[in-house]
C-alpha cells in the first residue's frame, strides 16, 4: 500500500516534472566548468518551500544525480571536469574525443553514469531499510554518538588542512547555537534581535555559502581569463552516441565493477564521488586486458570513473536516509531540505513515513532513468550549454541567489544574511577553508545537543552513559579514529618506513 | 601564508574567548547536574581556543611548508570580486525599495559590463531574458512572490 502510495506521489504530473527539470537543470549546472554540484543544490534548495510533500526534495535529488552526471560532457570535450568527480574521465574521455570518438566517449559516460545511479539505488532500496532496523531502537545517548560519528566526517571533506576544517565544523556548531535553546528555550547570542530569536536562517547561509561565493569565484576566473586563449574545445561532430552492442559487451564487467565499488564507497560519509572515480579507474585499469590503452583513449577509462562517480548518489543516501548522517556536502544540503518539509532522517524515517522513504527510492530510479533518456536525447544541447559566456553565468547565479534567499521567508533580511555569508565563504575559501565542515556543523550541532543534554538528564548527569552502552562507544571510538587518523597516520607511516629502512 | 594561518590560529582564540564572554550569565548546569544554556557553547570556545593554538603551533611546525603558498586578497581580480559583493548589497538595498525587475534590469548589464561584456545588444537582451525568466518562474511558475517597489507594498 504504501509502495502504492509513493507510486503515485512520484508519478503526479508535479512531481515527475519537476524531477525531470532537475535533472535536465542539474546536468546543465555540471556541464558548466566552474559551477559545482553543492552549487546547483543550494541554488535550487530555496525552491524546495514552495513545494508541498516530496516534490521539492525529489527535484534536489534529480539537480544531485544530474550534476554529477554532467561534469563528464566537459571533461570528455574541453579536457575540463565540469565537477570533481569527473576529474578521472578526463584521462581517458578527452583522447577518445582527440581522436574522433566524442560521441562515442560521451554514450559510454552517459551508460555508465545511468547504469551506477540504478544500480546504487536498488542497493540503497536493499541496505537502507535492514540496517534503519537495526537502529530502531536507538536512544539519546547513541543518536548523540551518531551526530559526533557525522560530525568527524568533516576531516575527509576537509580541503587541505584537517585544523581548518575542524575550525569550519566548530563555526557551523556556533552557527547553530544562535537563537533558542533546543532544551530551555532561553535565548543565546540574540543580542535582543528578533530575527536571530528563531536562529541564523539555515537556507540563505547555504545559498552563501555555495552559491555566491561561487558567482565571485567564477567573476574572478573569468576577470583573470579576459586576455588568455580559448579552450581546446573539441569541435568534432558529435554522431552516434547510443554505445554499440560491441562497445557495450566491452565495457559491462567495468560498469558491474565501478557500480559496485561506488556503492560501497558511497556509504562510508565523507568520502565521495571523486575518490570513488579514481578507485573505479585504477581497478578497471588493473582488471583489463589492454591496460596499456589506458591513457590514450580506452573506452573503459571512461566508463569505469563515470559509472563509479554516479552510483556514489545512491551510496551516500544510505547513511544519510537511515543514520541522518551526510555522506557528503550534497547530501548534507539535501538534508536541509528534508528538514525544511520536517522529516526527520534516521531510523524513525522508515517506521514514521514509509511513504516518504519509497518515494525516495521510486523518485531516485526515476532520476536516473531520465538521466539517461536526457543524455542520449539532449547531447547535442548540453555540449552547446558550455558555449554560454561566463558574462551572462555570473549575473544569473547572483540574482538567483538574491531571489531564492528573498523566497525563503519573504524577508530581505535573509538576502543581506546570504550575502555576508558568500563574501565570508568567498575569503575563507582563498584562505584554504572547506564549505562542507560548516553546513556539516549547522546541521549536525543541535541533534548533537540535544541529544547529549537529553541523554546526561537521563542518566543524571552520570557521563558514563556514552561509554558504558556498546552502540554509543563504538560510533564514538570511530569519531575518535577518524578524528585522529588522518594526524596520527601520517607520522605512523612515517615510523614505520624509517624502521623497515633500518 | 605563513603570517595569515597566524592570524587564523589568533582569530579562533579570540572567537573562543569572545563565546565565553557572551556566554557567561547562561547557566552551565541545574542543580540536578544536568547541561544547561552555557554547556555546549563553553565546549565549542574551549574547541575553538584549542584549534587556535594547534592552527599556531602547526605554522611554527611546518614553517618550511607554507613559506611557499601564497594567498591572493587583493590582486585586481579580486578587488573587483569585493566591488561585484559591493555592488551586490546595493542590488539587495534597491530590491527592497524599487522591486525585482527594475533593480534586475538595472544590475544585470552592470555586472556584464563589468565582465568586459560591450556589446550593446547582448546587454540589452540578456537583462530582460534573464529578468523575464526569473520572473515567469518564481512569481507564476512556482507562486513565489518577488520583491515590489516599497512605495507598492
Amino acid at each position: 500500500m504504501e509502495v502504492l502510495d509513493a507510486f503515485l506521489i512520484v508519478f503526479s504530473p508535479e512531481t515527475i516534472t519537476m524531477i525531470l527539470l532537475g535533472v535536465f537543470g542539474g546536468i546543465v549546472i555540471g556541464a558548466l566548468p566552474g559551477l559545482t554540484v553543492n552549487m546547483g543544490i543550494a541554488l535550487l534548495l530555496p525552491l524546495t518551500y514552495t513545494f508541498q510533500g516530496m516534490t521539492g526534495i525529489l527535484l534536489l535529488l534529480g539537480v544531485y544525480c544530474g550534476a554529477v552526471y554532467g561534469g563528464s560532457i566537459t571533461a570528455i570535450l574541453i579536457s575540463t571536469p565540469g565537477t570533481p568527480a569527473s576529474a578521472a574521465t578526463v584521462l581517458d574521455g578527452y583522447p577518445m574525443a582527440r581522436k574522433g570518438q566524442a560521441g562515442r566517449a560521451l554514450g559510454l559516460s552517459t551508460l555508465g553514469s545511468m547504469f551506477g545511479g540504478i544500480f546504487s539505488t536498488i542497493a540503497l532500496i536493499l541496505i537502507a531499510p535492514q540496517l534503519a532496523k537495526v537502529a530502531t531502537g536507538f536512544s539519546a545517548a547513541e543518536y548523540f554518538a551518531l551526530a559526533v560519528f557525522g560530525i568527524s566526517i568533516i576531516t575527509s571533506v576537509s580541503s587541505h588542512s584537517i585544523i581548518k576544517g575542524l575550525m569550519g565544523g566548530a563555526l557551523g556548531l556556533a552557527i547553530a547555537t544562535i537563537g533558542l535553546d533546543p532544551m530551555t528555550s532561553g535565548m543565546r547570542f540574540t543580542f535582543d534581535s528578533v530575527y536571530l530569536m528563531g536562529g541564523i536562517s539555515f537556507i540563505p547561509i547555504l545559498v552563501g555559502l555555495f552559491a555566491f561565493s561561487q558567482g565571485l569565484i567564477s567573476f574572478e576566473e573569468g576577470y583573470r581569463e579576459r586576455n588568455q586563449t580559448t579552450l581546446n574545445a573539441i569541435k568534432a561532430k558529435i554522431d552516434r552516441i547510443l554505445p554499440t552492442k560491441a562497445d557495450f559487451k566491452r565495457v559491462l564487467p567495468t560498469y558491474l565493477r565501478s557500480s559496485a565499488i561506488g556503492t560501497g564507497i558511497g556509504t562510508i560519509p565523507g568520502v565521495g564521488g571523486d575518490i570513488s572515480s579514481f578507485i573505479a579507474y585504477n581497478e578497471a585499469k588493473r582488471w583489463s586486458k589492454h591496460p596499456e590503452e589506458f591513457g590514450k583513449g580506452s573506452p573503459e577509462g571512461v566508463a569505469a570513473p563515470e559509472a563509479g562517480a554516479n552510483s556514489v548518489t545512491g551510496g551516500c543516501m544510505v547513511p544519510l536516509m537511515t543514520l541522518g548522517i551526510p555522506g557528503d556536502g550534497a547530501t548534507a544540503i539535501i538534508m536541509g531540505a528534508f528538514m525544511v518539509q520536517g522529516l526527520a532522517l534516521g531510523p524513525q524515517l522508515f517506521t514514521d513515513n514509509p511513504v516518504e522513504v519509497n518515494s525516495i527510492f521510486i523518485g531516485l530510479m526515476m532520476a536516473n532513468i531520465f538521466l539517461g533518456i536526457l543524455g542520449f536525447l539532449c547531447m547535442r544541447m548540453f555540449v552547446k550549454v558550455m558555449d554560454v559566456p561566463r558574462s551572462i553565468l555570473v549575473p544569473i547565479i547572483l540574482v538567483l541567489c538574491c531571489v531564492g534567499s528573498y523566497s525563503v521567508n519573504h524577508n530581505i533580511t535573509d538576502v543581506f544574511v546570504m550575502i555576508g555569508a558568500g563574501i565570508f565563504a568567498y575569503v575563507l575559501i582563498k584562505l584554504d577553508f572547506s564549505m562542507s565542515p560548516i553546513v556539516i556543523g549547522m546541521i549536525l550541532g543541535p541533534m548533537a545537543e540535544s541529544n547529549l543534554r537529553r541523554a546526561l538528564t537521563m542518566s543524571q548527569g552520570d557521563l558514563s552513559i556514552l561509554y558504558t552502552r556498546p552502540v554509543t562507544a563504538t560510533f564514538l571510538a570511530i569519531a575518535l579514529l577518524t578524528l585522529l587518523l588522518p594526524v596520527i597516520g601520517p607520522t605512523v607511516k612515517a615510523y614505520w618506513k624509517k624502521r623497515k629502512n633500518k | 601564508m605563513n603570517k595569515i594561518n597566524t592570524i587564523i590560529g589568533v582569530i579562533s582564540i579570540v572567537f573562543g574567548l569572545l563565546i565565553i564572554y557572551l556566554s557567561r550569565n547562561m547557566g552551565m548546569f541545574d542543580e540536578y547536574g544536568v547541561p544547561g544554556e552555557r554547556f555546549w557553547p563553553f565546549g565549542l570556545a574551549l574547541l575553538f581556543i584549542f584549534l587556535g593554538v594547534m592552527q599556531c603551533l602547526s605554522v611554527v611546525i611546518d614553517k618550511a611548508k607554507h613559506i611557499t603558498q601564497t594567498v591572493d586578497l587583493s590582486s585586481t581580480a579580486v578587488t573587483r570580486a569585493y566591488l561585484l559583493s559591493g555592488l551586490i548589497i546595493l542590488y539587495s538595498t534597491a530590491l527592497y525599495y524599487i522591486g525585482f525587475i527594475v533593480s534586475s534590469l538595472i544590475v544585470i548589464p552592470i555586472i556584464m559590463w563589468m565582465m568586459n561584456e560591450r556589446k550593446v545588444k547582448r546587454l540589452a537582451l540578456a537583462s530582460v531574458g534573464i529578468v523575464a525568466v526569473v520572473y515567469v518562474s518564481f512569481d507564476i511558475i512556482f507562486n513565489s512572490p518577488l520583491p515590489i517597489p516599497a512605495f507598492l507594498d
